[in-house]
């Protein structure tokens, strides 16, 4: 199942809808989706995570991938929408404070 | 579900691709022992770090099996081989001193038994209470 739904702009933010279950098997194609952007130069990225309802500590790893490569290249990436066991992943492994978190893409933070 | 010490199991092949049919199975039996949503959610991520982590460490050559058993309105799920849960999954190194799969199965489940030896983890969870 792909779990790339649509990638839009949205002002200044780039916005990737992300849906269904993030795991060793699902976040591959994510991350080369996201570091190809990133390759091609988006500079304000979010990650809309409204629709996850599921991530494991693989999809972690590529997260945390794509957050080092956007910051070598200045730029920001946003978790947007993260809730329920996705977000207790994220609280349970201290990522919580590493990520740029926000309640959802309507409330990006301004570039 | 009602039955003392009620098994079932799925096995599955050393594939990230199946691993979404464990946590089909670990989450429909959660529901008919009547587990909270909470609980199941847990007992799926546990399922899937578990057998993440023996399809990373190349334990699972005859596939990895999950199993549940249900006594006294508890759900015991054991899976095996569960991997060795000693280093860090990629692209996380460094988070902590023990494995990030480890500290996430500890955190959901500090009863949580690891049997090395055998290559078995073992997590229960208690239904609601009517």
């Amino acid at each position: 199942m792909d779990v790339i739904v649509e990638t839009r702009t949205q002002g200044a933010w780039t916005v990737v809808e992300v849906a269904g279950e993030l795991d060793l098997h699902t976040s591959p194609p994510l991350r080369e989706h996201v570091l190809q952007l990133i390759e091609e130069g988006t500079g304000l990225l979010a990650l809309d995570m409204t629709k996850v309802e599921f991530l494991d500590s693989s999809s972690l790893g590529a997260l945390v991938m794509c957050l080092k490569r956007m910051r070598e290249r200045d730029g920001r990436l946003v978790l947007a929408g993260v809730a329920g066991t996705p977000m207790k992943v994220l609280n349970l492994t201290g990522l919580d404070g590493v990520f740029e978190l926000a309640p959802s893409t309507a409330e990006l933070p301004s570039d | 579900m009602s039955a003392p010490s009620e098994r079932l199991s799925i096995r599955i092949p050393a594939d990230a691709a199946h691993v979404a049919a464990v946590r089909a199975f670990v989450g429909a039996v959660g529901r008919q022992v009547g587990c909270s949503q909470e609980s199941i959610d847990d007992l799926r991520l546990v399922a899937t770090e578990a057998c993440a982590q023996a399809i990373e460490d190349a334990t699972a050559r005859d596939g990895i099996e999950v199993r549940t058993v249900v006594e006294d309105r508890r759900l015991v799920l054991e899976i095996e081989p569960a991997g060795a849960f000693e280093r860090s999954p990629a692209g996380l190194d460094g988070a902590a001193g023990i494995s990030t799969r480890r500290a996430l199965i500890e955190g959901l489940f500090p009863e949580a038994e690891f049997d090395p030896g055998r290559g078995i983890l073992r997590v229960g969870a208690s239904a609601q209470d009517d």
